[in-house]
């Protein structure tokens, strides 16, 4: 059991799993194990491409920014310290490339170290690589033209094909003999078909997001929409392109998706999910800003981009836990409102009543006072408007203080309510696993399952084995039926069978192990077994001593 | 109806069918028009820009005047205060008159939107929308100690007299005529 046990918990594991490497190994070997080796799984490998990636995309950007004189001439130095912290990580990140070269395999087939490190320079990959910092080391030695120099550091791009080409490989691979509307989905949508080229499209959409929404909150800052005008525009029509480009694609291929099989009807109920109203909204203000500004001024519409920061709800399972909390809980919330609404009305109408003579002005009608009673029972007091009659005091105070628990009440109902989500859909977890334990095994696709939804309920290592245990002492309650209670057991046909057997073993064993006649003569004297349950004992017995003698 | 034609599992490469390719090409439209309107805000963006290039003109001229008018025998006079000998004073409109008639400098400044000479306007007509792309010259006069604003900021009229330093606020109206600060000055 405990081996089995071992094997089933080396399959799965929290999102804190590190991979366990030797420190026996040669150096090279070890670190090309921890940091470059895409065949480990949970090494570090897939944590240096995103940093690198991440460091590829903020060079662009600095790049960028760098052709804006008013940004670069006052930060020249902040802009030429960057660059040589990127030159010195791009050639760290060379150097150790080049280092643990011997230990892959494409680049020491043959066992020779010299031709390794020389094939790995050859290599298309180490070449950009090598051009992306050359040009830095080489200014030093050679004048040349800073546009040249800025043109030569936009190589450094493509350092991003050494992320995107495994990727794109992987996903051609596993899509091979698929229609072009599969592939199409198994980009956009995550699928066991999608692979990494298809966290890469997300990733993708995610930091056009980022940028996009930061640079609407930017262009809100005057000076710095006085000096990047021009370049919020092109940033927002690129982000427009892309975010229709995903909108379209997205329509057309989710008919591969369960449940939006339909040509027509599929495309419909797709278009009106939550996420897809959402991609529409992301990309509407753009078109109809651009296509009847003759006709009226649209430009208030601009503030509606932010809205592509809820395209990010697609990535987290936080929204859906929340949404689904908010369904679950909308008739309760709905009774709170109602109080809520009662309390205010009321405390406007009294405040209205007490104040009106002596502050017309501040509470001149009910309607007017609502924002008082609001302001008062939510504990927020502007100070604004108060009372000022006796009267108005006494009433505030005791209406605060009955204010306090009622507009809490909502914010406790969805914190209990979330946290009941969550425990629900860790026993869930629990039950997956109760059904997995089933035959004893994990496959490798259901640890894989157990693996996604344990980085998606953000369970540590830890978490995931408390879970296995938990599932595992359940199962083996099931397997010992006699602990359950009868009616339990009556329940299932195949315990009630279970059962039944364990009891007639039971009786064979009260046979061996007693004395039969005085048994027999005890249950006829004093009349305790009937006929019928003596003549069964006998069967029992007697089928047992025949079996134990043939 | 369902699900088209696109459901070959062979693990031959499966080709695109006449539905991908439609798709396709629609897709290719869509990013066609985004492109074309993105470059019909870029074109609009860019002519912002050029009016705002012809505002900071205007403030460097205005900056670099509002040291010099004052020196003796400054050119053009009408920019200049008032002669001590002369009873007429010099006032904006004359000033203004003269550095917008060729071949002064500013008078070959021109509005991007509507490709004629730049013209000053005193206010964005966000309504109408006849006054995208002109610019707004202000003058701010201190207010009596004690009020709520430190300035009084009107438009600069023809008959304001400009015999001593004027702040000047220099705003021009963007495409959709909502007007963008571009310098304050000292005239």
């Amino acid at each position: 059991m405990d081996v089995k046990q071992d094997d089933i918990r080396g399959k799965i594991r929290g999102h804190d799993y590190r991979a366990e490497i030797s420190t026996d190994l040669p150096f090279r070997k070890w670190l090309h194990s921890w940091l470059f080796d895409p065949k480990i799984e949970f090494n570090y490998q897939k944590e240096v491409e995103n940093w690198i990636a991440l460091l590829i995309v903020v060079n662009l950007m600095a790049l960028l920014f760098e052709q804006v004189p008013q940004i670069h001439e006052p930060h020249a130095l902040l802009f030429h310290v960057f660059d040589i912290f990127s030159v010195i990580v791009f050639s760290i990140e060379y150097l150790m490339r080049l280092y643990v070269a011997p230990e892959d395999e494409e680049f020491n087939s043959d066992n020779k170290k010299g031709l390794a490190y020389l094939r790995y320079m050859k290599s298309p990959f180490a070449i950009v690589d090598f051009l992306s910092v050359a040009p830095f080391y080489l200014q030093a030695f050679l004048p040349i033209d800073l546009r040249m120099l800025r043109f030569l550091r936009l190589l450094r791009i493509l350092k991003i094909f050494r992320i995107l080409i495994p990727a794109y490989q992987q996903f051609v691979i596993a899509n091979k003999g698929r229609t072009f509307r599969q592939k199409m989905h198994a980009l956009v949508f995550p699928s066991e078909y999608g692979g990494s080229l298809q966290g890469l499209f997300d990733t993708f959409i995610v930091v056009w997001v980022i940028i996009s929404v930061v640079s609407v909150v930017l262009e809100s800052v005057v000076a710095i929409e006085y000096i990047l005008h021009i370049q919020f525009i092109i940033i927002d029509a690129i982000a427009v392109g892309i975010f229709t480009m995903e909108y379209c694609m997205r329509l057309y291929c989710c008919v591969e998706e369960p449940g939006f099989e339909s040509a027509v009807t599929g495309r419909f109920k797709q278009a009106k999910s939550s996420s897809s109203v959402i991609d529409f909204l992301a990309i509407l203000p753009f078109f109809l800003e651009i296509i009847l500004h003759h006709l009226m001024d649209l430009r208030f519409l601009r503030v509606f981009r932010l809205m592509r920061l809820l395209k990010l709800t697609r990535y987290t399972g936080a929204t859906a836990t929340l949404t689904k909390v908010i369904a679950r809980e909308m008739p309760v919330l709905g009774a709170s409102a109602f109080i809520m609404l009662l309390l205010v009305i009321l405390t406007a109408s009294l405040g209205y009543l007490f104040e009106h003579d002596a502050q017309p002005e501040k509470f001149d009608n009910i309607p007017q006072s609502i924002y008082w009673a609001v302001i008062t029972l939510a504990s927020v007091g502007y100070g604004d408007i108060s009372p000022v009659t006796a009267g108005g005091r006494i009433m505030t105070i005791f209406l605060a203080l009955l204010g306090i628990g009622i507009f809490a009440i909502p914010a406790a109902l969805l914190s209990s309510a979330f946290t009941d989500q969550l425990r629900i859909e860790r026993e869930t977890l629990t039950n997956a696993l109760y059904e997995m334990l089933s035959d004893g095994i994990i496959s490798e696709e259901e640890a894989e399952i157990i693996n996604l939804e344990a980085k998606r309920l953000h369970l540590s290592e830890e978490d995931v084995n408390r879970l296995i245990d938990k599932a595992r002492k359940e199962r083996e309650l099931k397997d010992d039926v006699s602990v359950l209670p009868l009616h339990k057991i009556a329940a299932t046909s195949e315990h009630a069978v279970e059962h039944y057997r364990i009891l007639i073993s039971q009786i064979r064993m009260l046979g061996i192990m007693t004395d039969r006649e005085r048994f027999e003569l005890v249950a006829i004297k004093n009349s305790r077994l009937s006929d019928q349950e003596l003549d069964l004992w006998r069967q029992i017995q007697n089928n047992e001593s025949e079996s134990s003698s043939s | 109806m369902a699900n088209d034609d696109n459901n070959d599992n062979s693990l031959d490469d499966v080709g695109m069918t006449n539905t991908d390719r439609a798709f396709l090409v629609f897709l290719f439209g869509v990013l066609i028009l985004t492109g074309w309107l993105g470059y019909e805000a870029y074109l609009e963006g860019h002519r912002t820009e050029t009016s705002k290039q012809s505002g900071e003109t205007w403030a460097k001229w205005l900056t670099i005047a509002g040291t010099e008018r004052f020196n003796k025998d400054y050119a053009p006079s009408a920019c200049a205060p008032t002669d001590a000998n002369s009873t007429v004073p010099h006032v904006w409109g004359d000033c203004l008159k003269v550095i917008t008639t060729k071949p002064a400098e500013l008078s070959n400044l021109i509005n991007p939107f509507t490709l004629e000479p730049l013209t000053v306007v005193a206010a964005c007509d966000k309504e109408e929308h006849t006054t995208t792309g002109q610019m707004i010259l202000e003058k701010a006069l201190p207010t009596p100690p004690g009020s709520a604003v430190p300035f009084d900021v009107t438009a600069l009229t023809d008959s304001d007299v400009i015999d001593k330093k004027l702040q000047i606020h220099i705003t021009i109206c963007d495409g959709g005529d909502y007007p963008i600060k571009i310098a304050e000055v000292e005239f």
